[in-house]
């Protein structure tokens, strides 16, 4: 019984998902020594520094993850994620820029963002809650290309640009020091995030309702639990995350908008929740392995790009396999292990004949 | 037994041929756009059929998945891969024959809807992951498959005979069909036949209406997945030999984002998603509205063609919630006849 | 050669975890209709999908006609001759009458299905079962009586030699019951070898000619009709005298908690009427689909009534959801426990817990020692039988998971339970238990309503009893003295109208 404990404390998804982030440390090192031994670079690139600046860009999308980590858990599924970050960050300019500036305009027309993010949650949630007959996947299809169509009837195909308060917004890329080590103050903030979605998920009675929603959502509502009202909460902090993403994105992105940014984040964050162990099957997936999950896919991205000279998209290789093997992986040690018992039940059987 | 003849209702009618409100959709937004545009069909029917085949086609393929309920969005994935491996090897001189070329696209296309199909059935994983992680895989395979930075597929590189094929129209009295409109017209009809009168195709049906009985009965669930997937492979593929054939170029980017527009023009066919419900003409007359949209809205003096995706998504909103609606309808009326 | 057209020899079939099938046997002969009876786990749906190809059995033999045969698949089982009516999960919902009838031997043209061959071929076997439905209509479309003359079409298009019938009339009034066992009656004088499985006593005295009994995944017996009476079999299947099933105690009826007043909802029920006392059970009875579960959803909350009242201690509740009505002191233990009564894959800690996440908190954080404290205390008060609360239910048997949602019930310290079938699906050990629950719960003044099919168990355990039959309530008796026979003539539908 003992040992049985500690083989499933080693074997815990999350345990495997730090000794991948490990092994893939590993070697990205090797490789780095090897290039700088070889003389094919003149020094090493894969080291704390790069990595923490390099991260930036595939840590945007990890505020909508956490949103996107809920519902899955739920059992449901949200394609329009990346569609609502970019409507909710053209009405931050849109608005900014119809104020004037100046920073009132900035405080007023970022709550307006994260207004606009909730809101669009809501719809999603309205819409999954009120007509259940539909899956999440279809409705938020359309609702999908109905927040991206918004996006563009409200400042078309053209590329906003702003005065130099708007610029404050990229200070949330920059790194800050802490302890020597220059780390980006958005990996700090979405780390603080994320220990509040641990504590949540984990160890209030909330999470423990969402799961029980994933897990039956026909027993959850029998067990008395408020199964349309909780969705519907986590479908708008979802929209909420989104537009948090979003704030990140212009940020990062010289504070420039457009009505067609953000494309396929809603895939990102789902892989990466999936990777984190939650499944679209609902019931299951740990905070911890999303969070771990998500500086897997920035480390792959990195290693594979900087040192192994792949094209982004080439890495993209690398994650689809990631993603398949993580759901597989399960799926085929559970096969195995039903049919061991079968076999062991089988020959208990004939053993028992035998005798008789 | 009482034996009472009711005569149908019309939500009873709207339920059983789910299509019927989508092709009054459909007339009524081509008369008000003729309205505004005048002459509109006749100059614009050659472009709305060229726009939409490649959709149309892809839509056939998907259509089977759904029935199975399953899904697939590595089909434009696949588009562009198998686009850019014929048109490679149209390049290197290694490929010159058109059939050959868009046999082999096919192929690629069954390949890959083949591995989708396999781990979505023995490796038990849900259809949405399998084809989210192929479909990274698979573009990735593009650049990949080049070896060399290489990022797109130009003119230059293809056969002067794959470059023209689909770019020609025939012309039946007053009528022009384009060649491309009618490959897909082609798969259309396949696809309708094999769904409607075979055995295999209606296995489909069984399996995506209740798996449990199916398999009761005999039906191999597996298998019969896995043939969908390959169909939808195999659309894929052919699509993305139309697409190089029809824009004579492909890059690594091409079609992203447009496996939603195929699932849109399902949706809106009232293809249940759930599986066991779906017709080939729902399909037709879906892939044929998308067109339309995309096409008429910058006739109609909108300065952005994006809008389109506006007037989709709210399209396609109406037109699943229209279904939920008649549907709920129909069941109260049903439990009102129970007389209790 | 043998007189018996099927013989099954030591049949064996392993799940991970159980044995379903422990070397039990069964034989056919032609022209006879052979019930299969048992209570529900005893093993008959596995051993008929065995018979069907759908399972695989581990050891024994299947001989056909004197030969043995292998049905390695549902197909090669057809082509032998045999065929099916399940009880359900049989039909396609979303195809028409005609293609579910012949789905899987279609009338061709070459490679193409000939459909106007298989509509009129459906058209005639319909009204061969005396149904006036058009074969072209969606079978999801139809109502649940009406699909099941489909399945029986479907069962009489393939000629077979041996036909399963699985509980073919427990949605059916008891005419349709009658066409059914003409039907029947008429396929045997043919030669047809019929095994009709069935829980209702006058389907298998008054249709089958032998009976043989399963109990626990095991073979007790096979007799010829005329051997034995309804008790015997009982006997059989249980395995134990029933007298000494039903613990029943007097108790002191107190005041009045729940009364539903003229309670309606298009399609389901009308015009329901009735009430519960503290310390009181009242069992609440009537045939599958009477309206009995959707009237206990609308008190609860799950669904919403049209019409009418539902006053909690003289407190009107109507329309409230299942939180409130938990909070006023209401409970309700689904008719289906896996999928309405528990999250399989949970501990029994956590199913347990689930419905008083609040009394488990400190700060907000939910202690698992307050969820253990609550868990265990009812695990040891209703023996569930477990080595610990981390146990997950799925594991447990039908008996102890019925108790793990009684014990949820009972965590949030109700005033009155609403029991849905608590019996169903339960070995007769863990049936004796529940019923003990029942008794002290009733002593210790809370009130009962239960709803349930086995009529010796409501009479036997209630102190009233409602009858319902096509979504009114027929009737209301005191249990004492009570006949089976009156309550069954209260509950048959009225099939004048």
């Amino acid at each position: 019984m003992k040992k049985n404990k500690v083989a499933s404390f080693f074997l815990r998804w999350e345990f495997l998902l730090v000794a991948l982030l490990v092994l893939m440390c590993v070697v990205f090192n090797l490789q780095d020594a090897a290039r700088v031994a070889s003389g094919a670079a003149r020094k090493d690139v894969f080291n704390l520094p790069n990595v923490m600046r390099g991260l930036r860009p595939y840590m945007l999308y990890s505020f909508m993850t956490m949103g996107v980590m809920l519902i899955l858990a739920m059992g449901d599924i949200d394609i329009s994620t990346g569609a609502i970050a970019t409507l909710s960050v053209v009405v931050l300019g849109a608005l900014y820029n119809l104020m004037g500036g100046g920073p009132v305009a900035l405080v007023i027309s970022i709550i307006a963002c994260l207004a606009t993010g909730s809101l669009c949650g809501a719809i999603n949630g309205f819409l999954v809650t009120r007509f259940k007959e539909l899956f999440p996947m279809i409705i938020t299809l359309a609702t999908q290309l109905f927040f991206r169509g918004f996006g563009y009837l409200l400042i078309g195909g053209s590329t906003l640009t702003f005065d130099s308060t708007f610029g404050v917004l990229s200070k949330t890329y920059e790194l800050v020091d802490i302890f020597g080590l220059k780390v980006p103050i958005m990996v700090l903030i979405f780390l603080a995030v994320a220990v509040v979605f641990y504590v949540w998920l984990h160890l209030t009675s909330g999470g423990r309702k969402i799961f029980a929603i994933g897990t039956n959502a026909t027993t959850a509502r029998y067990s008395g639990l408020r199964v349309d009202a909780i969705k519907m909460f986590c479908f708008t902090l979802t929209g909420f995350m989104c537009a948090v993403t979003g704030i990140f994105f212009v940020g990062a992105n010289s504070s420039s908008i457009k009505a067609d940014l953000m494309d396929g984040y809603h895939m990102y964050a789902i892989a990466a929740a999936v990777l984190g162990g939650f499944s679209t099957d609902g019931g299951k997936g740990s905070v911890i392995g999303a969070v771990l999950s998500l500086f897997i896919f920035g480390i792959v991205k990195i290693g594979l790009g900087t040192l192994f000279g792949f094209a982004d998209s080439a890495v993209n290789l690398a994650v689809g396999v990631i993603l398949i093997l993580s759901v597989l992986i399960p799926n085929i040690s559970e096969d195995l292990s039903k049919y061991m018992r079968v076999r062991k039940q089988r020959a208990e059987t004939a053993a028992a004949k035998a005798a008789h | 037994m009482q034996t009472k003849k009711s005569s149908k209702p019309l939500y009873a009618l709207l339920i059983e041929h789910r299509e019927i409100p989508l092709l009054a959709v459909l007339i009524l937004l081509l008369v008000g756009v003729s309205i505004r545009v005048p002459g509109y069909i006749p100059n614009n029917y050659v472009n709305i059929l060229k726009n939409g085949s490649i959709n149309m086609v892809m839509a056939c393929g998907m259509l089977c998945v759904l029935l199975v309920g399953s899904i697939d969005i590595s089909i434009t994935a696949v588009l562009a891969f198998s686009g850019a491996l014929i048109g490679k090897l149209m390049g290197l001189g290694v490929l010159q024959s058109t059939l050959l070329a868009f046999l082999l696209a096919i192929v690629v296309g069954i390949v890959v809807g083949l591995v989708n199909g396999l781990l979505m059935s023995y490796g038990r994983v849900i259809s949405i992951i399998v084809t989210l992680s192929t479909s990274y895989i698979v573009r990735a395979l593009i650049p990949m498959s080049w070896m060399l930075g290489m990022n797109k597929v130009a003119p230059t590189d293809l056969a002067p005979g794959f470059k023209t094929v689909l770019n020609q129209n025939l012309t039946l009295g007053p009528l022009t069909l384009p060649y491309l409109a009618l490959l897909a017209a082609a798969v259309v009809i396949v696809t309708g036949i094999f769904l409607k009168y075979t055995k295999t195709g209606r296995n489909l049906y069984a399996v995506g209406s209740n798996a449990e009985a199916a398999q009761m009965r005999g039906v191999h669930i597996n298998r019969v997945k896995i043939l969908a997937h390959v169909i939808c492979g195999a659309t894929a593929g052919l699509a993305g030999a139309m697409w190089l054939a029809f824009y004579n170029a492909i890059e690594k980017g091409s079609a992203e984002g447009n496996e939603m527009f195929t699932i849109a023009a399902c949706v809106l066919g009232g293809v249940s998603v759930t599986g066991g419900y779906g017709k080939i003409t729902g399909v037709v007359i879906g892939a044929v509205m998308i067109a339309v949209i995309d096409q008429a809205i910058p006739l109609l003096g909108f300065r952005n063609k994006m809008i389109t995706e506006f007037i989709k998504g709210i399209l396609l909103l109406f037109a699943i919630l229209l279904n939920v609606i008649l549907q709920r309808i129909a069941d109260k009326q049903a439990l009102a006849r129970r007389n209790i | 050669m043998s007189e018996y057209i099927l013989e099954m020899n030591d049949i064996t079939k392993i799940f991970p975890g159980v044995k379903a099938l422990d070397s039990v046997h069964f034989n056919l002969k032609a022209g006879e209709i052979h019930a299969l009876v048992g209570e529900n786990g005893a093993g008959k749906s596995t051993f008929i999908k065995t018979l069907t190809g759908v399972h695989q059995p581990d050891g024994g033999e299947i001989i056909l006609d004197g030969k043995k045969v292998v049905m390695s698949d549902p197909i090669v089982a057809q082509k032998y001759g045999i065929a099916a009516i399940y009880q359900h999960a049989a039909s396609y919902p979303d195809l028409s009458v005609a293609e579910n009838i012949f789905i899987g031997h279609e009338f061709k043209n070459g490679p193409f299905i000939n459909w106007s061959k298989a509509n009129a071929e459906a058209k005639k076997l319909l009204d061969s079962v005396g149904a006036d439905f058009s074969p072209t209509v969606s079978v999801g479309s139809l109502s649940v009586a009406q699909q099941q003359l489909v399945e029986i079409a479907k069962a009489l298009s393939m000629n077979a030699r041996i036909l399963i019938m699985d509980e073919p009339t427990a949605a059916l009034s008891r005419r349709e019951s009658e066409d059914l066992y003409a039907i029947a009656r008429k396929l045997r004088d043919q030669g047809t070898g019929i095994i009709l499985i069935s829980h209702r006593f006058e389907d298998i005295f008054g249709l089958a000619d032998r009976v043989t009994v399963f109990r626990d995944a095991q073979y007790i017996g096979s007799w010829n009709l005329e051997e034995v009476n309804q008790q015997m079999l009982v006997h059989h299947m249980v395995g134990r005298e029933i007298t000494q099933l039903y613990p029943k105690k007097k108790t002191e009826v107190g005041k009045e908690l729940l009364k539903i007043d003229h309670l309606s909802r298009t399609g389901f029920y009308r015009d329901v009427c009735l009430n519960v006392k503290a310390g009181e059970i009242v069992g609440l009875t009537g045939l599958v689909g009477a309206g009995r579960t959707e009237v206990m959803e609308s008190v609860f909350g799950i669904t919403k009534a049209d019409s009418g009242d539902v006053y909690f201690e003289g407190q009107k509740i109507t329309g409230c959801t299942p939180i409130q009505a938990m909070q006023v002191g209401l409970g309700l233990l689904p008719e289906d426990r896996q999928k309405q009564g528990l999250l399989l894959s949970w501990s029994i800690n956590h199913n347990i817990s689930l419905s008083v996440l609040k009394r488990c908190l400190q700060g907000i954080f939910l202690k698992s020692g307050k969820e253990y404290e609550i868990s265990n205390d009812l695990k040891d008060l209703l023996s569930i039988k477990a080595p610990d609360t981390d146990t997950h239910t799925g594991a447990l048997s039908g008996g102890n998971q019925q108790k793990v949602v009684v014990a949820k019930q009972l965590a949030a310290s109700p005033k009155l339970i609403i029991l849905d079938e608590p019996t169903k699906g339960v070995d007769v050990g863990s049936k004796a238990q529940i019923y003990e629950i029942m008794s002290d719960l009733a002593s210790k003044g809370l009130g009962i309503l239960m709803i349930s099919s086995e009529l010796p168990e409501v009479i036997n355990m209630s102190d009233r009893v409602y009858v319902m039959s096509e979504g009114k309530v027929t009737a209301e008796f005191k249990a004492e003295g009570l006949s089976q026979d009156t309550v069954l003539a209260a509950a048959m539908p009225n099939s004048k109208e």
